[in-house]
């Protein structure tokens, strides 16, 4: 396996949909993810893009699923849950940590005036 | 319980063909819930299926985009051929812009579309060789009258033709003549043709079933078999095959059927249903009487001119052979396919392929317009695949790939729209407007066709924004500088180019449609009658064997007169062998009685008119001189002839023609043959009558009473006063009580007949003012689009000025001027090409002037005003421009 560190960094929104999936531990799908982001971020969040993200998330070997039981509520179709995954995690670390570093001390510049 | 509602099916459905299996029930599954919980609860059935379709295009857009990236990379890393990357980069490039797209393909869908319909009328009436075997080899031979052009075939003439010429492989003649089949239904009128054996032999078209004439059936007494249309064939018989050989009653004589022309062929578009053979009977054995359409297959290798010039000395030996009917009458040939379709049709035709042509130019233009505004927002795009190193070769051949599938998918909508017109158009014309000849369908050559348009209007509008985007300055633009590079002015001067050629184009097709409509109002306002809707019509046709004494002709045409005139609602009744805009029915060589032979109009000819004295009354003409027709002028008295004008005009010019005697031949009553001359005594002179259409010269013409002049088969004009369908009825029981196998057909009212003879001029003049419309619309698109453009561009300076204390006026009048500046030139462009090609329409026109005032200073103004609205919303823009705004955009 390839280091962490010669992994091109995380998009912003893949940064986004890796930490909503982290939060849901193992219990969350699409349709929860989208209601997370939309109330967290409080920006409308494409359907679209939120469902390519994941798949290339899972592609890329940062998250991965699992299917449910066929659900009633929707149809009889069932859910996949995301769960992020150790390389995920790492990355995912370390973004957090160079956001980290580079806003460091900027908390009175950064508060809203 | 309340009821379940569900997701769009069709949304659902789609989804599930653009999702791969593994993703299919986690995305559909979550939509499907968030539907149901969320959304429906919320916003109601209705905003929740909006809501669903929505979140399905946002879906579908992120997932094709995604699959065209990921191709994209997998192929770039296999480095596969250049060709496919282009598609696949102009296919995002698509998505991505489903906006500009949809109007590309939508425009291009239109304009190639209707090019396609016009042009699948062109190819079939005018491109495409006869449907016949060597078509030029056919040829129509004509005599030659004495200060005539061409004139039809007398019996006798036609057989000495036959026997002595040397260069035809065969010869043979028709003659209209309808039947009238009776036997198991009512009696129902059937057109048709008696023709010689031979006759579909000429065109080398064999029969669906059964088998045409054999050389001896157009003896007589063998000609009793009839040939019929594969239409009527499924009308009449249900396309039951047994019909080959049956007996059907035709003319109150039973007839064998021997064949079934094939469905299709022309023989099916024609008007003719019915052909039998052409038996000359003893009445019909002469030689002054002229009937028949002869039509020859030259011998191969055998030119029109030396078969005109070996056919002359036949007509000249036979002129001298029988003086009293043939002195001075010559012999003249055309090719069929010379004649077959007629100037006007022509004409027509190749105006409306022209002005849909320009149609799809303006089109084009504006198009070219919108891809190179277009290209200078992905400047940006542009210039960083030129700096990582793209050759400019590359980047147009990316741009024209683009424009290439556009124009394709426009050209597939295209052709299933321009399917949809022509069969639309087919169905405005009348019946049997077309050349049977014309087969009008959109096959292969038409599907070409499109191609072929679809592919150069992709180079046409994909073009300019290509070879732009292959001149891009790098540094200017990387810069993020959008002002004051070199490139920039030039393709301003494009789009204005491009802009002026629009207006100038659309111009030119608005005073082509103001023209038009003109000359059609005008045609409107021409009265073949007065009040022509309760003017009623009906054919009585009769058949030769139906009296056998001319007296009981006279008796008959006595009766329904009488009856007819008894039906309630009806004021006059008139019987006449022709009816208005139905032609002369006859026309008759004559000469003026007392001027010696060889003096100027001591003979000529004249369109001739049997009819019951009522006629003039029934439909409104005028007696300008002496008398009407009378019932007193009948066997016995005075043979009395009304002229009209233009007779009066041509044959006694400055002198009164009452009195004066003019001598025609007798016309004998079921048969084809001419008796003595009669000295007819002019009483009256009568208005022109429209004979020939609506749009006909008025030529000289004469009429006579039934009762001096009688002959079989007439048409009846009753003049109502209450409805006319109503009537209709009673005067068809009225007939039927004289005689009930008395064929009462084409009920029509003259105002029914002008419509149908005014409809080819209405499509055509409807066709040219849409397209006209149509292109005046997108010029004025074309003007907004580059005047907001430019205002967008300017942004920064119009604020400076703003700043420097520029009011609104000014600011206004800045964007305005050049939007003037545009347009007048492309008016002073158009006008002036519609002023040099005034001779093409010209002979369309029917009481307008082709540089009728009228229309050219219509169409300058509708469409300058309507180019000054459309300048005017971005030049409101550019004066509410905020100075501080504008310079803070850079």
């Amino acid at each position: 396996m390839r280091r962490v560190r010669d992994l091109p960094p995380l998009g912003e929104f893949e940064l986004l949909v890796l930490l909503a999936v982290l939060r849901g531990d193992g219990e969350v799908y699409g349709a929860t993810i989208l209601k997370d982001l939309a109330q967290r971020t409080g920006r409308a969040v494409s359907r679209g893009a939120l469902y390519v993200t994941l798949d290339r998330l899972e592609a890329k070997g940062y998250v991965s699923s699992r299917t449910g039981d066929p659900a009633p509520a929707r149809g009889g179709r069932p859910r996949r849950y995301y769960t992020v995954r150790p390389t995920g995690l790492a990355l995912l670390r370390q973004s957090l940590d160079a956001l980290r570093q580079m806003s460091d001390g900027l908390a009175l510049k950064l508060k809203h005036p | 319980m309340t009821r379940r509602i569900d997701p769009p099916r069709l949304a659902v459905y789609l989804l599930e063909r653009v999702l791969s299996r593994d993703s299919r029930d986690a995305v559909v599954g979550d939509l499907d819930e968030d539907f149901r919980q969320d959304v429906l609860p919320r916003v109601g059935a209705t905003r929740a299926r909006i809501w669903y379709w929505r979140q399905v295009l946002s879906l579908g857009r992120a997932y094709a985009t995604e699959r065209l990236h990921a191709q994209h990379f997998r192929s770039t890393s296999l480095r596969s051929d250049t060709m496919r990357h282009d598609i696949r980069d102009a296919l995002r490039t698509i998505v991505r812009s489903p906006g500009y797209s949809l109007i590309t393909v939508a425009v291009l869908a239109l304009g190639i579309g209707a090019t396609s319909a016009i042009f699948s009328f062109v190819d079939g009436v005018l491109l495409r060789p006869l449907p016949y075997a060597d078509p030029e080899r056919i040829v129509i031979v004509w005599e030659k009258p004495p200060g005539g052009t061409r004139n039809s075939v007398s019996t006798e003439n036609f057989r000495d033709w036959q026997r002595q010429n040397d260069v035809f492989d065969i010869m043979v003649a028709s003659a209209g003549m309808g039947v009238t089949m009776s036997g198991a239904t009512e009696p129902t009128r059937v057109r048709g043709s008696r023709v010689s054996a031979g006759y579909f032999e000429i065109f080398g078209v064999r029969p669906a079933l059964g088998r045409t004439f054999a050389p001896d059936e157009d003896q007589p007494g063998k000609e009793k078999v009839a040939v019929i249309t594969y239409r009527l064939w499924q009308r009449a018989f249900g396309g039951d095959p047994t019909v080959i050989g049956r007996s059907v009653v035709m003319n109150r004589e039973p007839h064998t059927i021997l064949g079934v022309m094939p469905a299709g062929s022309a023989f099916d578009r024609g008007s003719n249903d019915v052909w039998r053979p052409l038996a000359f009977g003893p009445g019909e054995q002469t030689r002054n009487y002229h009937w028949l359409q002869v039509i020859a297959r030259l011998k191969p290798g055998i030119t029109v001119e030396q078969a005109r010039a070996r056919m002359e000395p036949i007509g000249a030996r036979i002129a001298v052979q029988f003086p009293e009917s043939n002195k001075d009458w010559g012999i003249t040939l055309e090719r069929l396919v010379d004649v077959s379709v007629n100037s006007s049709l022509k004409q027509s035709l190749q105006l409306l392929m022209a002005a849909v042509a320009m149609l799809l130019l303006v089109g084009c233009a504006n198009l070219a317009n919108l891809a190179l505004a277009r290209g200078t927002s992905r400047e940006r795009e542009i210039t960083v695949r030129a700096a990582l190193g793209a050759s400019r070769w590359r980047l147009v051949r990316q741009f024209l790939t683009e424009s290439l599938l556009l124009s394709a998918v426009g050209g597939l909508l295209g052709i299933a729209a321009g399917y949809a017109m022509m069969r639309g158009l087919k169905l405005l014309l009348p019946p049997f407007f077309l050349p049977r000849e014309a087969m009008v369908t959109i096959d292969l050559r038409a599907l070409a066709f499109a191609l072929g348009v679809s592919v150069v209007t992709g180079l046409l509008f994909g073009t300019a924004p290509a070879f732009h985007a292959g001149r891009t300055d790098l540094t200017g633009s990387i810069k993020g500088s959008s002002r004051g590079v070199t490139s920039d002015r030039i393709r301003r001067r494009v789009r204005d180019g491009l802009v002026v050629i629009e207006v100038a184009l659309a111009c030119l097709l608005l005073v082509g449609s103001g023209l038009l409509m003109r000359s059609f109002m005008r045609i409107q306002q021409v009265e073949a009658a007065k009040d022509p809707a309760t003017l009623l019509t009906a054919n009585l046709f009769t058949t030769d064997a139906r009296f056998e004494r001319p007296d009981d002709a006279r008796l008959f045409y006595r009766q329904v007169i009488e009856r007819a005139s008894a039906v309630p609602g009806v004021k006059t009744v008139a019987l006449s062998s022709a009816l208005p805009l139905q032609g002369w029915g006859y026309g008759m060589p004559l000469r003026i009685s007392g001027r010696p032979a060889g003096a100027a109009n001591s003979r000529g000819g004249a369109g001739f008119k049997m009819i019951t004295p009522s006629y003039f009354e029934a439909i409104g003409l005028p007696i300008i001189r002496g008398r009407g027709l009378q019932d007193s002028d009948r066997a016995g008295s005075v043979s009395a002839i009304v002229v009209n004008q233009a007779f009066a005009d041509r044959y006694f010019p400055g002198e009164d023609p009452i009195g004066k005697h003019v001598l025609i031949e007798e016309i004998v009553p079921g048969r084809r043959q001419l008796g003595p001359e009669i000295p007819w005594e002019i009483v009256g002179v009568v208005g022109n009558e429209l004979v020939g259409g609506l749009t006909s010269t008025r030529g000289a013409g004469v009429y006579v009473t039934i009762e001096q002049q009688p002959i079989y088969g007439l048409s009846m004009v009753v003049r109502t006063s209450s409805e006319a369908t109503v009537t209709a009825a009673a005067l068809k029981a009225a007939v039927h009580e004289i005689d009930p196998n008395q064929p009462f057909t084409d009920v029509r009212t003259i105002a029914e007949i002008m419509d149908e003879s005014a409809a080819p001029d209405r499509l055509r003049t409807w066709l040219i003012v849409l397209f006209g419309i149509t292109a005046g619309l997108l010029a004025a698109i074309g003007i907004y689009g580059v005047i907001s453009y430019s205002v967008a561009q300017r942004t920064h300076e119009i604020g400076l000025r703003a700043a420097l204390g520029a009011n609104r006026r000014r600011l206004m009048g800045l964007v305005m001027g050049r939007a003037t500046i545009l347009t007048v030139l492309g008016l002073t462009a158009g006008l002036a090409a519609a002023i040099a090609s005034t001779r093409l329409i010209a002979t369309l026109l029917f009481g307008v002037d082709p540089r009728d005032a009228i229309s050219l200073a219509g169409a300058t103004l509708l469409l300058g005003v309507v180019a000054m609205i459309a300048a005017y919303v971005p030049a409101r823009r550019a004066a509410a421009v905020d100075p501080l705004v504008a310079l803070r955009v850079e």
